[in-house]
């Protein structure tokens, strides 16, 4: 239960840091567009604005799972008794914990190469390093397949744990 | 590279993996990943596929534009404006059979020009309209399908995510396809207010009958009563104000619809704290959305690794000789593709739909020769009109839980909402036989 706990804090803080960079978004646009209207754009905008995009989603993605905001089709396993509900349902989160361990294994390698080899976005004047969102892919596919696990457990076991909120 | 079998191995697979509840998202990765396996036979390019896209296929400036509108809807649902508007619509159109009904549908007409997303209409109209029209003695059924059915033109209507996602995955202008639902919107809510007028008149209990205007029977009507005029005005010209700087921007090319987004985001943050929005409700928002935009990105992110995974294994190309070469009608097709997706309406989510089907079907479409942008604007009507039906249209769950009723049931609200999907099959007929209903504004400015 420690364990569930600690992830639950870092998985939390990690979608809030998210959502608020999303909002600060709004601001860095607006900022752009005046200093595009005032004849002096601002350099890479664009580029830290799409890795941005990257950095966020990934952060989010291991609330989204625990929160079970992901979406899907509940229709059938909703005409199933309970118990036959529960089981799909872990093998749902099963799977989960399966393709996001492979994506965040796949992603390591090319976030190294990135780092190693300097890999920047955009051109010009300021250029924008990629290595960030790559290695944020591999922290938000693993805290993914972890919270994947927790969802998988209690499904299976028919636990009682609160979920995260906010 | 195609091959029968594998095509058949995957449909199996993934609609296998969506009807056991399986997350969209990850029935979406898995499906990609044993495509890409049976067709390459390599793990590492399986391996080096998944890593690439998805570092590349969100790192795109147009992606920001969905969490950017979203806040943009959150921030003005939470200013109160909505309230405001359906109450000075009310007052204004007198005594028009049928009026609160009809209020809720321009109300969900003008809030559909600031949300992208037809849930969000759905649960604020209940909230907001419903209380009034039990209050007045309208039918039940009658004013809960007024709220289900209006909510859909959030969908078709700019700012609409659905039209963003419909954008990026079939490469067209977002800009244009926001122009391009404009006219239909209005075109359906014309539809829907014809119908819901001539209903009032033809059976006046439906809309309260006999019953004196005001004051209301029960219950009170409180909303009604609590907005002065100067606020209503002030609500009105906010929204006004932040739709034409939006819309008006990206449409007359000052700037990209993500800029669009961020200047409408931070204009309707300023709005919604001179209506009286505090700390805690911005931080609501801010989280409500990092909650519900997230799923959709990482969507997207599947999506997009399936397009590869079917250009790929040749699974587009192979399904498109099929149905060109079957002989049948260009017009049989396109009722077979609506068919899918009125069906699928009913059992998973707008996005997932689009995600399954339209790399499958655009090309497709094009092939056969139907415009591109009428064909758009067709596939989100058809989309729409499934979340209105039985099992499990999303839109009446919605309104059903929003609007704490236990006097009505889901098959009323289903019942009623009857005649608006099928106006908006209508629609959809009258679109493909006059595709410049779509075309004819983003004619006019691209």
């Amino acid at each position: 239960m420690g364990l569930v706990k600690v992830s639950d804090w870092l998985t939390k803080t990690l979608m809030v840091l998210a959502a608020l960079w999303a909002f600060v978004l709004c601001f860095f646009i607006l900022a752009e567009i005046i200093s595009r209207a005032m004849n002096m754009p601002l350099q890479g905008t664009k580029e830290i604005i799409a890795n941005s995009v990257v950095m966020i989603v990934f952060l989010q993605l291991g609330f989204a799972v625990r929160s079970r905001s992901m979406l899907s089709a509940d229709f059938l396993i909703g005409a199933l008794g309970p118990r036959a509900r529960r089981y799909i349902a872990a093998f749902g989160y099963l799977l989960g914990i399966v393709f996001f361990a492979i994506l965040a294994n796949a992603a390591i390698d090319p976030a190294l190469r990135s780092f190693a080899n300097g890999e920047f976005d955009g051109e010009g004047a300021l250029r924008v390093p990629v290595w960030p969102a790559r290695f944020m892919i591999i922290a938000g596919s693993a805290l993914a397949a972890v919270n994947y696990a927790i969802l998988a457990v209690v499904e299976f076991f028919d636990l009682h744990v609160n979920e995260p909120a906010l | 590279m195609f091959d029968i079998g594998t095509v058949g191995i995957l449909v199996a697979m993934l609609l296998g993996l969506v009807v056991l509840g399986v997350h969209v998202a990850v029935a979406l990765g898995l499906t990609s990943m044993v495509g890409l396996y049976l067709t390459t036979g390599k793990w590492r390019i399986v391996e080096a596929t998944l890593a690439s896209t998805s570092a590349e296929a969100l790192r795109d400036f147009t992606f920001a534009v969905i969490p950017l509108f979203m806040l943009m809807g959150e921030f003005i649902a939470r200013s109160g404006a909505i309230t405001d508007i359906y109450t000075a619509i009310n007052r204004s159109i007198g005594k028009l059979p049928g009026r609160l009904a009809v209020a809720t549908i321009i109300g969900n007409t003008i809030f559909s020009f600031v949300t992208g997303v037809s849930i969000a209409s759905a649960a604020a109209f209940s909230r907001i309209a419903y209380p009034e029209m039990k209050a007045r003695g309208y039918g039940r059924g009658f004013a809960l399908g007024a709220i289900a059915g209006s909510s859909c033109l959030g969908m078709l209507i700019p700012p609409s995510v659905l039209m963003i996602v419909w954008g990026i995955l079939t490469e067209q202008s977002i800009g244009r396809l926001f122009l391009a639902g404009v006219l239909p919107g209005v075109l359906m809510a014309a539809m829907f207010l014809t119908y819901a007028i001539g209903a009032a008149v033809v059976r006046p209990e439906l809309a309260g009958g006999g019953l004196p205007d005001a004051p209301a029977k029960t219950g009170s009507s409180e909303i009604m009563t609590r907005v002065p005029l100067a606020q209503a005005f002030t609500s009105i010209g906010g929204i006004f104000a932040i739709i034409a700087a939006v819309l008006g921007g990206i449409w007359f090319g000052i700037f990209t619809p993500t800029e669009g987004a961020g200047a409408g985001a931070a204009l309707a943050l300023l709005f919604a704290f001179s209506k009286g929005m505090r700390g805690s409700g911005l931080l609501a928002a801010i989280f409500s959305v990092g909650k519900t935009a997230a799923p959709i990105l990482i969507l997207l992110l599947m999506a997009a690794l399936y397009s590869r995974t079917l250009a790929m294994t040749g699974v587009t190309s192979g399904i498109q000789s099929f149905f060109l070469e079957s002989g049948l009608s260009p017009y049989t097709i396109l009722a077979l593709m609506v068919l899918v997706w009125f069906v699928l309406g009913m059992v998973i989510d707008s996005i997932s739909i689009m995600l399954l089907t339209v790399p499958i079907f655009e090309p497709l479409a094009t092939a056969l020769g139907f415009d591109r942008t009428a064909f758009a604007v067709v596939g989100i009507l058809a989309i729409e009109a499934g979340l209105l039906t039985p099992p499990f249209g999303l839109l009446v769950y919605t309104v059903k839980a929003a609007i704490e009723d236990p006097n009505v049931g889901v098959q009323q609200i289903f019942i009623s909402s009857v005649p608006y999907w099928l106006i908006m099959l209508a629609g959809i007929i009258l679109i493909l036989a006059f595709p410049a209903i779509a075309n004819y504004l983003p004619d006019l400015l691209f």
